[in-house]
């Protein structure tokens, strides 16, 4: 049967960093059963440490020659301690003096909310969604011992058989993204299953369906009538992250614009971007410039009272439009 | 190959199976068939895939939105197993209005869809409670819904027998927004009499500048009307943090060619994808409008034509004393609101049509010609010769003291700059200046919002072609009014912001923290004279204020977190020393402290239907889960009490009594509340609500609750907006497409007011001014406290998801030079403090700030902070005078449009770094509540 794979692209032009992803996600599935540190989907505000905290520098993925990279587990603390709280104890019973988490908070999940890089008053920052990325050449699978992840050849989830699993977490330390995660009350790992009892029933991810700033679009890569051939092999403005860790990401992204930051007298500077290209290439690779440009273009033609399949396409007139799974 | 199953794969498999392992099974060797290649081949054993599709899995879907103070009104399903909701997801089926205007969907926002986490919370009431201590003790008695309503409603004629009407504030608060809910409170209210305040403007969100501009600010625009506008001005606007399911509609404006502007002081979500962020000094902004408005008018980029029809800019004003000209002048039992103007066609004056004592309605000049330039001059009745100019030539002048060259030292903004915005913002064709609730809680908003309005008149952008926007209409309300006042009776309406003021005397903090000499230099008054003019408007009726209270019933009003300063909460129990009951869904701040507390119903678990101003959908609520413990419906909370004081006052022998205008009669208020037994619950009460909508009609609640929606096709009860099927709904069309006046003394959009307050403060046209801030106080920093995106004010502002996204505990934040120089560290606490008080928090490092500014997101509950002291212990606050204005035409007191606001952003602050240890040490020390305090 013919071998096909469901993409993501997220435009970060639209993101404005609510967290209805993360909501939605956590309560579809990771509000429960040892799941409850993990994110599947999470939300990250970049620069910053990401979740866990500084997960670039733990390693894994491949090298250029292919081989897979050493990587390691993230720790507890890097994830974040889901903070629990002491409601009935100093709102009912009057026996605690207030409301606090149960340990001292030293980091959590969106730690460096909305902080950035920088100076003021032209530090920046933008949102960076993150979810399983369904990699084409999945450095989780090619780590398992026991052959206990693939990919589903009609679709491209990747997915962790959760009866042959044996918690070693080779895989864990093996995702460049840790998006892999170990849930130690089951002793198995988990990670974000694009939601395939969803797709299943014709239905888009949690995700990508509530997502408000409707910055999703989900589809096949190879349905040219869709959102994901659109945007990335015929517009090619969706860039995958870190696509240098060799594993072949199905998520995609569009990079995001900035206003002009201030010079000293406070007069806008045109020369160069608030966002250094070079941070955004970090992530996305060396055509974020011909992309941004292509936003540029596309915006003025629009502003002009000229066409843009483009701007019509990342506008998404109809909600319904961005996930196309037929 | 879905689905494949062991059972298939060794049906066609060849692969042969060895008689290996420990227990022979021969399910056990199937499982150890070694596998090669996961990437490339099939994976056979796919079965166990049925764990996770288990989990995907649920009952029954009913149709709820949150009854939140957001404007969201965002419909969603719920999800229910056993009983118990799983969880809830956008609908997201609003139709599309047109095929070149996005959908609205998918609204939602991360707070709604946690809620079915929320609602099971250990801080929910799951029973009606009785304190069993001191007040906010903590130590509660549960007791039976009989015995709570009984005593409570024994009370309630206790305090009319002892006190009189009136005395008792029964307040709905912003916690209810939905019609059924709302409608509980207020017809409670209505019924019994009591005092309910402006829930609006006691949050400080009157839109003040708005309303003196053009008569009412419940008029304005769906967030669709954003998408084609060429320019958009955020003003005190952060949609990405805070219109969250509309925020979609600024981006994709954005790409299909507007220009977006963000002004805001720190580098805030919003301003990260605008065209522009202006990074504005606190409680500068009115200088930089003023400076636009000067730059629109020196280089003539303004609309005649639209000034001239649609503004008061042409209305004659006398040289001598600066009043507008009025007929009262010109002739013996002349009325007071009919001006003139001069006609250059016919040379000389006309009376102005339109105003509210002219017979013809009408703004359309047939021809006439009004002058915005020259002087005239017209004899009075006296036979005096009186010199006359248009008021456009006070506009101007004053407009005039403003480029932004002298402006931008004030506003931090290059005088370039604003003169390139200015020219864009006037060349648009459809612009909006699209202002957040926060430009009403300082002190100068009243200033901000009229310049801003008057910046959209001169250059024609209203109506289709934009203008201001804040976010409050009355669409789709008309029902719930017909319910919330039962035959017209209404509660004893009360000021909002200043009623507060007033009865927690916030003027004794302000005098604490506010350097007299200091204010007057800052912002033109000090507070000798705020108090007078305070005082005035009071004992002149202009503003009404009610004395001698000694209960307080609340729903959904969490009053000891929004209000100013750390005794305000004693006071108000010393007000409520009769009686103090909550009706609420959890545990609040406020709630911590009554007498009673009575579960209301949450959101998933009550018929209800609510509308929005953002865009045209009735969404409607269908109870898809049962109250948790004991909770009721509010209609049936406040049907239970009104019950119960049917039969005291029948037993007790009361009769009716004329209230002022109403007459009310206890013994028939559970009959009246109930309209004779026809609304006897929540879903009855809906189905009203629905099917007696002049827009909905009958039939349209089963309908509704197939969908979970309604959609909107006109507009009652805001005739203005003449809502059309297949457009996003604008404001003022019936004035610029009509030619209709507007709801304002003169009949036109309002630019000089003559009271003589106005004048006393050289108020007269629109000017710029200060805010109070930390140049009028002794402490260096500006405390500003801009509304977070992890909850709704306090509505899951304590749920553990949300604040696991955040720092757990409630944090400022602060600049990297400031915490530099006070040895500040992110995550280390904070003491921020003044003459009036202190706070303890989690210090959070960002550059997106200047170094003077401690900024702070709203709304944490007090019982978040250690020590239980909440960020509204360092605010002192201020009234706006010319809010307090209630004899000049429009400007009377009218609930939710006009009378002063609570304003937030008014004190100075300084901050100092603690360890863990001191912090607690102090906090403990120092705990503002009398609870037992284990370490």
């Amino acid at each position: 049967m013919a071998n096909r794979q469901l993409a993501m692209v997220m435009d970060l032009n639209k993101c404005i960093g609510c967290h209805t992803c993360t909501v939605a996600c956590k309560t579809q599935w990771t509000n429960r059963n040892g799941r409850e540190y993990m994110y599947w989907n999470n939300v990250e505000t970049r620069p910053g440490d990401g979740y866990p905290r500084q997960f670039e520098k733990m390693g894994g993925g491949f090298d250029e020659k292919g081989a897979l990279k050493i990587g390691r587990e993230p720790t507890a603390e890097e994830y974040g301690v889901p903070w629990e709280y002491n409601h009935e104890e100093a709102l009912m019973t009057g026996t605690d003096p207030w409301v606090r988490p149960n340990v001292k908070p030293t980091w959590g999940a969106n730690w460096d909310e909305d902080e950035g890089d920088g100076q003021y008053p032209n530090s920046y920052y933008f949102y960076l969604p993150r979810i399983c990325n369904h990699c084409s050449n999945p450095a989780c699978l090619a780590a398992c011992s026991r052959n206990a992840i693939y990919k589903r050849q009609e679709d491209g989830i990747v997915l962790i058989d959760q009866e042959r699993c044996r918690g070693y977490r080779y895989c864990v330390t093996a995702c460049p993204y840790k998006k892999v995660y170990f849930n130690d009350k089951i002793s198995k790992s988990e990670k974000c299953i694009f939601c395939y009892p969803r797709i299943e029933k014709g239905l888009t991810t949690a995700c990508s369906k509530q997502c408000v700033g409707r910055i999703r679009f989900v589809g096949y890569r190879d349905d040219e009538e869709g959102p994901i051939h659109k945007l990335v092999d015929k517009f090619k403005v969706a860039l995958p992250l870190h696509g240098e860790w060799g594993t072949e990401p199905n998520v995609y992204y569009i990079p995001p614009l900035a206003p002009p930051g201030f010079d000293d007298k406070g007069e806008l500077i045109t020369s160069t971007a608030r966002i250094p290209i070079e941070y955004l290439e970090s992530l996305f690779g060396p055509r974020v410039g011909e992309v941004l440009k292509t936003i540029e273009v596309e915006r003025a033609k629009k502003a002009r009272g000229e066409a843009s399949e483009l701007m019509d396409t990342l506008i998404a007139y109809k909600h319904s439009d961005m996930f196309k799974l037929a | 190959m879905k689905n494949f199953t062991r059972r298939d794969f060794l049906k066609t498999s060849s692969a042969t199976t060895l008689a290996l392992g420990a227990a022979g099974n021969a399910w056990g060797l199937t499982r150890l068939e070694p596998i090669s290649d996961t990437l490339k081949q099939e994976y056979p054993y796919r079965a166990w895939e049925d764990i996770y599709r288990k989990e995907y899995a649920f009952d029954t879907v009913g149709f709820a939105a949150h009854c939140v103070n957001c404007h969201g009104n965002c419909a969603f399903e719920i999800k229910v197993k056993d009983g118990i909701v799983m969880r809830e997801e956008q609908i997201a089926q609003y139709p599309q209005v047109a095929d070149n205007i996005p959908d609205t969907n998918p609204r939602g926002c991360q707070k709604g869809a946690i809620h079915s986490q929320a609602m099971y919370d250990d801080d929910r009431i799951r029973y009606p409670m009785k304190r069993a201590g001191k007040r906010g003790e903590g130590k509660w008695q549960r007791v039976s819904w009989d015995q709570a309503a009984d005593e409570i409603a024994e009370k309630i004629l206790d305090i009319h027998e002892q006190y009189g009407p009136g005395k008792i504030l029964s307040h709905s608060g912003t916690g209810v927004m939905s019609s059924m809910r709302l409608a509980s409170g207020y017809r409670f209210a209505s019924l019994l009499g009591g005092v309910l305040e402006d829930a609006i403007t006691d949050v400080g969100d009157g839109q003040s500048g708005q309303t003196l501009a053009t008569g009412d600010a419940l008029q304005n625009v769906t967030s669709d009307a954003w998408f084609d506008a060429d320019y958009i001005i955020n003003s005190f606007h952060n949609p990405s943090v805070t219109r969250i399911p509309d925020a979609h509609y600024m981006w994709e404006a954005k790409y299909n060619g507007a220009r977006i502007v963000s002004v805001s002081p720190d580098y805030n979500p919003t301003a990260i994808h605008s065209d522009l962020w202006l990074n504005i000094k606190p409680g500068a902004d009115p200088f930089m409008y003023m400076s636009m408005i000067q730059v629109i008018l020196e280089e003539k980029l303004w609309d005649e034509a639209f000034v001239k029809e649609q503004t008061d800019l042409v209305l004659l004003v006398r040289d001598d004393n600066r009043k507008l000209l009025r007929q009262s002048d010109l002739q013996a039992d002349g009325k007071q609101d009919i001006f003139y103007f001069w006609d250059t066609k016919s040379k000389k004056i006309v009376e102005a049509s339109g105003s509210m004592g002219s017979e013809d309605k009408t703004l359309a000049l047939n021809g006439k010609d009004p002058a915005l330039e020259g002087s005239y001059t017209v004899k009075d009745l006296q036979g005096n010769e009186i010199k006359l100019q248009p008021s456009f030539i006070h506009m101007k002048t004053e407009a005039m003291k403003y480029p932004p060259e002298k402006t931008q030292d004030d506003t931090g903004i290059n005088a370039n700059v604003v003169r390139e915005e200015a020219r864009k913002f006037a060349k648009a064709k459809k612009a909006f200046i699209i202002s957040g609730f926060a430009s009403a809680k300082v002190l100068n908003g009243i200033y901000l919002q009229w310049a801003q309005v008057m910046m959209c008149a001169i250059t024609g952008h209203m109506g289709e072609r934009g203008g201001y926007a804040s976010p409050f209409s009355q669409l789709g309300f008309e029902t719930t009014f017909v319910l919330a006042f039962p035959d017209g009776k209404m509660p004893r309406f009360e000021c909002g912001g200043l009623g507060e003021y007033m009865h927690g005397q916030k003027i004794i903090e302000a005098r604490q923290h506010f350097n007299n000499e200091k204010l007057k230099a800052r912002v033109g008054f000090d507070l000798d004279e705020m108090e007078e003019i305070i005082h005035h408007s009071i004992k002149t009726k202009q503003m009404p204020v009610y004395e001698g209270l000694v209960a307080g019933i609340l729903t959904a009003d969490n009053k000891f977190v929004r209000n100013k300063g750390p005794k305000y909460r004693e006071r108000l129990l010393e007000v409520f020393k009769e009686l103090f009951v909550c009706v609420d869904v959890r545990m609040t701040s406020t709630a911590q402290w009554a007498d009673y507390v009575l579960p209301a119903a949450s959101h998933y678990e009550a018929w209800d239907v609510r509308t929005s101003p953002l865009h045209r959908h009735a969404n409607l609520f269908t109870a898809p889960s049962k109250p948790i413990g004991e909770a009721k419906p509010d209609w049936l909370i406040m049907s239970l009490i009104t019950k119960k004081m049917q039969e005291k006052a029948i037993a007790r022998k009361m009769t009716a009594f004329q209230d002022g205008p109403f007459l009310r009669d206890y013994t028939k208020i559970h009959d009246e509340f109930t309209m004779g037994g026809m609304l006897t619950d929540d879903k009855a009460v809906t189905q009203f609500l629905v099917d007696n909508s002049p827009q909905f009609g009958p039939g349209s609640f089963e309908k509704g609750i197939k969908k979970g929606f309604l959609v909107h096709q006109s507009s009652p009860i805001m005739p203005a907006a003449k809502v059309q099927a297949d457009k996003p709904i604008h404001s003022w069309m019936q004035q610029t497409e009509d030619k209709l006046p507007y709801p304002t003394l003169s009949g036109r959009l309002t630019f000089y007011c003559d009271h003589e307050l106005y004048q006393k403060l050289d108020s007269s046209v629109p000017t710029a001014r200060f805010n109070a801030g930390p140049e009028a106080s002794d402490y260096p920093y500006t405390f500003y406290t801009p509304h977070t995106r992890w909850g709704i004010h306090t509505t899951w502002r304590a749920n553990k998801f949300m604040m696991r996204q955040q720092r757990g505990e409630p944090f400022v934040y602060v600049s990297p030079k400031m915490a530099k120089t006070k040895g500040i560290t992110d995550g280390g606490q904070v003491r921020v403090f003044n003459a009036i008080g202190e706070f303890f928090a989690q210090a959070k490092i960002t550059p997106g700030i200047r170094d003077n500014q401690v900024m702070m997101e709203h709304a944490w509950e007090n019982y978040q902070f250690k020590g239980n002291k909440g960020l509204n212990q360092v605010v002192a606050t201020l009234i706006q005078p010319l809010e307090t204005v209630g004899n000049w035409g429009h400007l009377k007191f009218a609930p939710f449009r006009w009378n002063p606001n609570s304003l937030s952003n008014e004190s100075g602050v300084d901050i100092e770094a603690l360890t863990d240890e001191q912090a607690l040490e102090q906090a403990v020390a120092r705990n503002d509540k009398p609870a037992q305090v284990k370490g």
